[in-house]
Formats: C-alpha cells, structure tokens, sequence
C-alpha cells in the first residue's frame, strides 16, 4: 500500500523531476566548463532542437541550442553549454563554439555572452545506431557575485538510425535489463500465487490481510520481517545478477556505467538494510520472546511501527528509478563524489532519506529488544541461560543501539549539505569529506557485526540441538559475544587505511582489529567441539551451519589479510575486499539464516520443509556461492577495482569473471529452490511436534507448533538440570524419523545427553 | 510451579529459579491481542513527508496531515489502556522492580547521546582542524539571549519536577501549574532562539548563515537539533496538561510525568554542558 501511495506520488511530483543531473564534465577543459560551483540545479530550461527522431546516415544536421531563462545578464559571462553525443560528429560553425579533442562541443569565451548558440552535427553513417545527445546548460549573471549562483540544467534527446532496434530509455536502471526483472517479478507472483491456500474465499483473504496490517503480535511482525526481508533479497539479487552479466565479458555494454552505479548501489544498501536486517529482525521477533519466555515484546505498538517504517524507507530509495535513477554512490556514499554536482539527481536524495527513516526503524528496534531481554524473562531465565540466539540479537541491538543513531545523524548531514548547501563534508567552506568516513565506518564496522553475530546465534543453536548436546563452551560463547560487541566500535579504521590517516591511529586500528580473531576463534573452535562427538542428525538445517562454519572462516582468514595495513593498501577497493565481504556476509549472515529457517520453519508453520529439496538447496548454494566468490580472490591479486562497469581483455581478467557470473547463477537456480520447497512442503505435510527436532534446548521448544495467540498458554519457567528429576533412563534411541533428517541419524544416542524434562505448556 | 512448563537451560548453574504467581504480572496484560492501524498510518504519514521534503513538493503539508491523524488514532487507542495504572515490572536483575517504560527511556536517551555526540565531536574535529582561523558562532552572538535561555530551560527542569512533586502528593491544581509553566518555558526558549537565529541570519551586515561554513553550519544544524528536541517535550507537555486536565495525574498513576521528565532534564543537560559553552561561551 505504501508503495502504491508512493509511486502515484512519484508519478504527480513536479518540476523537479526534470532536473537529473547537474553540468560539468570531467572532460571539459577550463575555458569551455561552464560549472562555475556553488550554483544548484535551478530555473533553466534547457532546449535542444534539430535533433531528429530518425537520422539519414551521414546526412548533417543544424542543431539549435538555447537557454530558457534565467538570470537577467550583468555581465560578459551570460552562459554556456556542452553537448555530447553517442554517435557521428559535431562541427562548429563560428567562433562562439567549440569541438573538444573528447568530440564533444561547447561555447568558447566568444560565445560565453550569450545563451544560444547553433552547431552541426554529422549522423553516423551506420543504419543501426541509437545516438543518445546530453546537454548540458549553464546561465551566470555575469557578475561573479556569490548571491546569483549559476542555473544550471540539463536535457538528453535520442536519435535512431533506420535499422536501429527499439530505443532504449537510457538512464533509468530498466531497458535491456528489463526483461530480465519482469520475468523474475513474475516468479515471485506465481509463488506467491501458489502460497494463497486453497478454497479461500474472498472475505478470507481480507481478513488475513487486515489482521497483518493492525498486528502487533511479534510472531506476526516476525512473519512480514522474514517475507519483507525475503523479498528484497530477492530483488537485491536481481540486481546482483545484473552486475555479473555486465561483468561477464570485458568491455560489455549490457548496463551503461550510469546503470552500473545504480545497480551496485541498490544491490549493496538493499541486501545489508532492506534484506539483512529484517530477515534478522524477523527470526528475532519470532524466536526472542519465546526463548526467555515472553508473551511478546515489551512495546508491541512500537515494534510495529519499526516494521512498517521499513516499506516506508525501503520504497523512498526505490522511488528514484521513476526520478530518472536511483542513488548511484555506493552503499558508502563517499563525499566528495555523493555531493558533487555530477551527483545532484534526486535519487540520490531519496536514497539518503530512506535509510534516515530504516535508521529510526533499527533504533525503535533497538530499545524494544533490549528491554524486552531485560526486563520480561519468564521466572528461571537467568542472563547465563538466556538461549545463545537470544544472546546474540541482545549484544546486536546493543551494537544497534549506539551505531545508528551516528549513521542517521551523519545521514542528515549529507542530506542537509545536499538540499540546502550547508558545508559539513564540502571542502570548499571549509568542510572535510574524511569526516563522513569516520562516522559512516564508525557505524558501518558494528554494522557488519550487527549481520553477523545473530549469524553466530543461529549456528549456536543449531549445531547444539543437532548434535543433541548442550553447546560446547557456552560461557565462552556468550563472553566471546560481548567481546566481540566491545570490539567492533574501536576498529573502525580498518575501512580507512588509504585515507590518509595519522599512522598512530591506523597502527593501533591494525591491532585491534587483529584483536578480533580471539573470540572469533573461541567460537569457531566451540561450534566444531560442540559437533565433534555429537550424535549429529544430518539434515538442511545442520548443513547449512556446517557451511556457514566453513565459508565464514575463509572470509575471517581473508579479513586478517585486509586488516594488516602492508596488505590492504594494496587490497583496498579491488574485488579481494569483495570477496571477503560476500564470505563473511553471503558465506556467513546468509548461510546461518538460510539455516534458520529450516531450523524454526516448523516452529513457525507446524510443519517440516521437505529435506530432499532441501539437500539440493543446500549443495546448489555452497557450490554456486564458492563457484561466484573464490574467484574474486584472485581477480583482486590480480588489481580489478571494484565499482566499475568495464574491465579490458587480455589481463587475465576474463575468465575468473565469467566463472564468477556462472556461479552466480546457480545460485540464482538454488535459491529459488526455497521458494520450490515452501510451495512443496506445504502442499505436502509433515506435520512437526511442539519440540520439533525431538532435542530442543530451550523454550520455544516447550509451546506449540506454531504457538498459541498468546504463544504460551501459561508462562514456563526454566529449570536447570540439577533441579529436574533425571530421567530414569533414556527410552531408547527415537526412531529414525526422516522428517527432521537423513543420514547420520545416531542408532545409539549417548544417554547423557538427553536428559531433559518437559511439563505440557 | 508444578504445572508450568519446564526445560533444561543449556549451561547447568545454582538454583536460581524462584518462580512466584506474583511475578506474573504481564500474565493477564495483553491477553485481548492488541489490533491498530496507527503504526501504518504514521509510517505512511512519514514516508510521503519525507519524499516531498526531497523532490520540494507541497504533498508534504499532505504527509503531515496523515502522520498527524496516524499520532492521533495512537493516542487514542493508547490513552485508555491505563499503563500507568497497571506497570509492567521488570523482575529479572539488573532492573528488578523497574517499570519496562522506564528502562526504555533510558535506552532511548542512550541513542539521544550518540546523536549529540556525533554532533559535537563533529564540531570539536572541525575546530581543532581550523585552529586559530575558526570564527567563533559566539562573535556573532548577543551572549544575552544565550544566558536567559539556559535560564529558562533550567528553571523548566526546576517547574517540572515541582509538577511530578505534585501530581505524587495528589496537589491537582500546584501540578497543573507546573506543567504549564514548563511548558511556557519550552514555548519561550524556541521564540528567543527563533529571534536570535533572524538576527545573525537576516539583520546583521555580515550574515552567519547555516551554509556559509563550517561554523555556520555546526551552529546551526546542533542548536537546531536541540531545539528540534525541545519542540518534541513541547508537544508531550501539550499531551500532559490535555490529559492532566481531563482524568487528571494521580499519586498512583504519574509515572508518566517522571519519564517524560528524564527526557526533559536529558534536554537541558545537553544545553547546559556541551551545547551553551562550546557555541556562546568560547
Ligand atoms: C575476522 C574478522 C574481520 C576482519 C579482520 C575484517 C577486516 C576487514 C577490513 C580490514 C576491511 C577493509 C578492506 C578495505 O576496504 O580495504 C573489511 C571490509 C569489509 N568487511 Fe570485514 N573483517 C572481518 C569480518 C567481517 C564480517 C564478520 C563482516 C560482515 C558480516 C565483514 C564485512 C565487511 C564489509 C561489508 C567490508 C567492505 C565494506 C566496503 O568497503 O563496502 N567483515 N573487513
Ligand atoms: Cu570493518
């Protein structure tokens, strides 16, 4: 509904829509820049006439170039223009223009005092070109005075050969790709189709629907966090596919450069906040309460309301592919270059004002789960038998809690240096862009944390109830949480090692972020402890935390590389730091979610996921991942930067990048396979126990499957072992029970580790 | 106890569990489901404010409008559910026999602090940078409004707390005083702030300008910020005097007013420590 309202907004929005983009060229030499700073994107109207729709090979054109208003001229500077085409060949006619040695023309200091100006322009002789034209326009006063700031606009036009296939709509983030996002958009409306129950009437449907609009059942909230979430890794994915198949092959032209912006940009800020963190936030609010025992959380009102500022936010940064492209700064969006004439389009103003509104989200999200945790544990639920998972989202919202706010505020910031030209990371009033560095990495270092440490949770859970066996270490583990939490905010500067910093300050960044291997490695050697010797139940679930364990090591391992200073000024921003990246953040955040949600699908629905898909899934995913991933590695030994749209043959680059895109997509092809799994199982039930994997550690386990309204009919109360009576003796090994795995489900359990008791909830 | 549910916790430990039917006291709260659109609508609200704010629409007065409504229907479903009445108490250390709201707002002044401190060690970064070049906001300044309006905001810490002391001690019509005199003070320390901002913008011959500097800018955007929170306490403290007025605050039930004073007395600290020394003093 949000986005509906927000693409008819998008849709009514004036004026300034037209301003994409500002004037200045990189290419322009100084006489012909007509950027003479400090201006903004103002009143002018730029027009381009002459232009024909369908060229004539090599036929010449006069092309009339004007300025529509203004300010009133004071003086011998009035204005000026650049003009630059895809195809054939401009020709100056007098001296008030220009032809640059790149081939674009523009005004000379002749023809700086006036605002029209006329040229010649030679079609192709080609048949089959689309020659896309970029003007750009500038008017000045005249009098130098910093109170009449330039106006400057620009405009595009098309012009197509005879034989020339339909046009292309150039700048927006849709065209040759377009296919490709339709057809994806349409799988996931026939999944969606395929999840409505059958025999649901109409009244049935609203109702549903109603009833997840006004929730504020935190299993509910759980439940669109998890689909929300699901749904933009679906379509960060999209995006993710686009780069490969533009990076397929050297200098291909699948996606412009402009595209290419758009597209890392989006894939970066939707796969950390847009998919993430609500796949995170929705486990959390599912599984948090009923671990400590909660009938829900402590501000259910404000817990939805963190959701629903979620579509809010995420449909603002989506809004500016209808504003003629969306934010195209990266996920970091580094001044100078986020705040530079070049990057005036209001998708990137979109872009910052979403995250302001997914910041206050986190940050609702924050108080409300650390009170919950502190204060609403039912009678037995001491802090050192809070569940591992529980602990883990409590040191998150810890982390979450004093990082966003600096991320929102420098958010602001930018935004305000943006809209209304005050000077926090402009270096012309005095303003230093390093500034943004330190508090987006400030932030953006407990970020990665906030992704990865319910990532450990999860695998805690995991390994413990599959080995059915108490966690190995748990003291340690929760000790080496916290660590880790404390850690993360004194190692920002590991982000900025290039960047000129003072070497006391990097010298001790090294250090510390070495630091961080030590309790990395206590909960490594704790997961492989706790398996060894278990008598694991091979299943998805498991599988996915034993890769989860394999792929997030390599990426710790490649992190110590980055963190040594020698290293990583040579790693920096090449596709090394991409690969780290995507181990501990694909290889890691993802695999334990993916994890968890065949962990506590049952918990969730009643029933299982259907294993066999789920081994497929599971092989297809590691496979595809390390097939995508390791070669980036190399290409980054090899110096291929990141965040840029072409790469030349005949480096050695080729195939690592088109291995790279094949490993893409399968695991595209296995990741669709969830979505196969979700329809299957719940065609086919098998139905799941309240303790669902029949060795359950804690006390989701003890309510029903799914829970009742309230999710516990009376609140439980934990009991340690000593205080339980032990059970006479185990009866017997369970029967094998291929529902919650296959293979190496133990004949012969060790006795010891099945003592537990459970009254009925 | 014997009926409740049991589990195994994962680490073995002392006996600790000391469950007791009176430790319940959420037990009987929330067992109707709470239903509300408001969350919706207020998100909605934002989000068409937000979008406007950007592309310079007038849709924005539209955003207001729904936001608005969405913290009106909040309200109103939120006013009778009584929470002072029946507080929901933390039974667990570190904040056993603590009211979950409370602990909330003090999470909640933990984030204020890292916006403020990114505000100010942004300032203090810039400064150190600039040396002896820096133009203090304060050579702007008529160091006059400055004081009275740290004068105020201490005094509204002062007024307010009088009011809880009231409202505790049944005194309906000292409390109502009280409230309304804070509220006087927030509504004279924004005016006095409003005039002194015109006057460096707007009357003298060489203009401050938010976009003009960095000290500009620093002045600017940390004093607005604080003031942005002092409108916010302004708001509440409408809500306090309408509800004070209407069922009124009792002994039992003003705990309301004590947590929103946290928030107003995080307000003034800001002022008074690093906002008013490091842009009028030095
Ligand atoms: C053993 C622990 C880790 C170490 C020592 C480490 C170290 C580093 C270093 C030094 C960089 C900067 C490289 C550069 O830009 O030149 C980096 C980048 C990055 N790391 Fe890690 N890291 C670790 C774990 C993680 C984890 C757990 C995550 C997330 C789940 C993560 C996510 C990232 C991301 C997203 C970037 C790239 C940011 C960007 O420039 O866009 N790292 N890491
Ligand atoms: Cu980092």
């Amino acid at each position: 509904m949000a986005v509906c309202l927000l693409l008819v907004l998008g849709a009514v929005a004036p004026a300034s829509l037209s301003l994409s983009g500002g004037i200045s060229s990189p290419t322009l030499p100084a006489e012909g820049c007509t950027c003479h700073g400090g201006g903004k994107p103002g009143a002018v109207t730029p027009h381009l006439d002459g232009v024909p729709s369908q060229y004539e090979p090599s036929k010449v054109y006069q092309l009339n170039i004007s300025i529509e208003g203004g300010p009133p001229i004071g003086g011998v500077n009035a204005g000026g223009f650049n003009l630059a085409a895809t195809g054939g060949a401009f020709l100056s006619l007098n001296e008030t223009t220009q032809v640059f040695p790149s081939g674009e023309i523009g005004h000379t200091t002749a023809g700086n005092n006036q605002r029209a100006w006329v040229v010649q322009w030679t079609a192709p002789a080609e048949t089959d070109k689309v020659v896309d034209f970029r003007l750009l326009t500038n008017a000045v006063d005249g009098s130098a005075s910093p109170d009449a700031p330039d106006q400057w606009n620009r405009a595009t036009a098309q012009s197509m050969g005879p034989d020339a296939s339909a046009p292309t709509t150039s700048t927006e983030l849709i065209d040759g790709p377009t296919a490709f996002v339709l057809l994806a958009m349409a799988m996931l409306a026939i999944v969606v189709y395929a999840l409505i129950p059958k025999g649901w009437s109409k009244e049935d449907f609203y109702q549903t629907i109603w009833a997840y609009l006004t929730t504020t059942d935190h299993k509910r909230v759980g439940m669109l966090y998890i689909a929300t979430g699901f749904a933009f890794f679906f379509l960060g994915g999209i995006m993710a596919l686009l780069i490969r198949v533009q990076l397929a092959f050297p200098e291909n032209d699948f996606l412009s450069p402009s595209q290419y912006n758009q597209a890392f940009t989006m894939h970066g800020t939707t796969m950390i906040f847009l998919a993430a963190m609500p796949i995170i936030f929705g486990f959390a609010n599912f599984v948090v309460p009923l671990q400590i025992g909660a009938r829900d959380l402590a501000f259910p009102r404000i817990n939805a309301l963190g959701y629903w500022l979620l579509p809010a936010g995420a449909s603002i940064i989506y809004l500016g592919l209808f504003t003629g492209g969306t934010g195209d700064v990266g996920w970091t969006g580094y001044p100078p270059y986020s705040e530079s004439p070049t990057s005036q389009s209001p998708g990137t103003q979109l872009w910052v004002m979403g995250q302001v509104l997914l910041g206050i989200s986190s940050t609702l999200t924050g108080v409300n789960f650390i009170a919950t945790i502190m204060t609403l544990r039912a009678p037995g639920v001491t802090l050192l038998r809070v569940p591992l998972f529980t602990w883990s989202i409590l040191i998150t919202v810890f982390l979450l809690l004093l990082a966003i706010p600096v991320l929102t505020i420098a958010l602001v910031m930018l935004l305000l240096d943006r809209l209304i030209g005050t000077a926090f990371f402009d270096p012309s009033k005095g303003g230093d862009p390093v500034l943004w560095q330190h508090l987006f990495w400030y932030f953006g270092h407990p970020e990665v944390y906030i992704v990865i440490i319910p990532a450990f949770g999860v695998v805690s859970e995991v390994t413990a109830t599959m080995a059915r066996r108490p966690i190995f270490g748990y003291r340690s583990m929760v000790y080496a949480l916290v660590g880790l939490g404390a850690l993360s905010y004194i190692v920002w500067g590991h982000h900025m090692f290039t960047s000129g910093a003072n070497p006391l300050f990097r010298f001790l960044v090294m250090f510390t972020t070495m630091l961080v291997a030590v309790p990395t490695g206590i909960k490594i050697f704790n997961w492989l402890a706790t398996l060894t010797g278990g008598a694991l139940v091979l299943n998805t679930a498991l599988l996915f935390s034993v890769g989860f364990i394999a792929t997030f090591t390599m990426g710790g391992i490649s992190g110590m590389f980055l963190a040594s200073i020698p290293i990583d000024l040579h790693f920096h921003d090449t596709y090394f730091v991409v690969a780290h990246f995507h181990y501990v953040l694909f290889g890691g955040t993802i695999f334990a979610f993916l994890s968890a949600v065949y962990y506590w699908y049952p918990k969730i629905t009643g029933h299982f996921l259907n294993e066999r898909i789920g081994l497929v899934h599971f092989l297809g995913t590691f496979v595809g991942f390390n097939v995508t991933f390791y070669p980036m590695h190399e290409l980054g030994l090899l110096g291929m930067p990141r965040r840029t749209a072409f790469y030349v043959a005949g480096r050695g680059l080729e195939f690592d990048n088109l291995l790279a895109t094949v490993g893409a997509f399968i695991l595209a092809v296995s990741s669709a396979l969830l979505a196969v799994n979700i329809v299957y199982s719940r065609r086919n039930r098998v139905q799941a126990k309240d303790d669902a994997w029949e060795s359950g550690w804690s006390l989701e386990w003890v309510t029903s499957s799914p829970p009742p309204e309230h999710s516990f009919l009376k609140i439980p109360t934990l009991l340690v072992q000593s205080e339980v009576e032990p059970l006479p003796e185990e009866q017997g090994s369970p029967e094998a029970n291929p529902a919650i795995g296959s293979g190496l489900t133990a004949a012969a359990l060790p006795k010891r580790s099945r003592r537990r008791t459970k009254g009925s909830p | 106890m014997s009926d409740a549910a049991m589990a195994t916790a994962p680490a073995g430990g002392a006996h600790e569990a000391q469950a007791g039917a009176d430790l319940h006291h959420h037990d009987e709260e929330h067992t109707e489901g709470i239903y509300t659109i408001a969350p919706l609508v207020v998100s909605l609200g934002l989000a068409v404010a937000a979008t406007s704010l950007v592309l310079r629409s007038p849709l924005i007065f539209l955003g207001m409008g729904i936001f608005s409504y969405g913290a009106w229907l909040w309200l109103r479903e939120y006013l009778p559910t009584r929470a002072d009445e029946h507080p929901v108490v933390s039974t667990h250390a570190p904040f056993a026999g603590i009211e979950v709201r409370k602990v909330g707002i003090w999470l909640f002044l933990m984030t204020e602090m890292m916006v403020f401190s990114s505000l100010v060690s942004t300032y203090v970064r810039y400064r150190l940078e600039a040396g002896a070049d820096w133009v203090p906001a304060a050579s702007h300044q008529d160091l006059f409004l400055g004081s009275l309006n740290t004068f105020i905001l201490l005094s509204s810490s002062f007024t307010l707390a009088t009011a809880l002391d009231a409202a505790r001690h049944g005194k309906q019509q000292r409390m109502m005083y009280g409230l309304v005199i804070t509220l006087m003070c927030g509504v004279a320390f924004l005016l006095i702030k409003a005039v002194e901002w015109y006057e460096m913008i707007y009357l003298e011959p060489e203009p401050f300008t938010p976009w003009g500097s960095v000290e500009g800018t620093t002045f600017y955007v940390t004093t607005g910020t604080h003031g942005g929170h002092v409108l916010g306490g302004v708001i509440v403290l409408g809500y306090l005097i309408y509800k004070g007025a209407n069922r009124g605050w009792g002994p039992t039930n003003s705990n309301s007013i004590e947590y929103f004073g946290l928030y107003w007395h995080f307000v003034d600290i800001i002022w008074a420590l690093p906002v008013f020394p490091f842009f009028y003093l030095i």
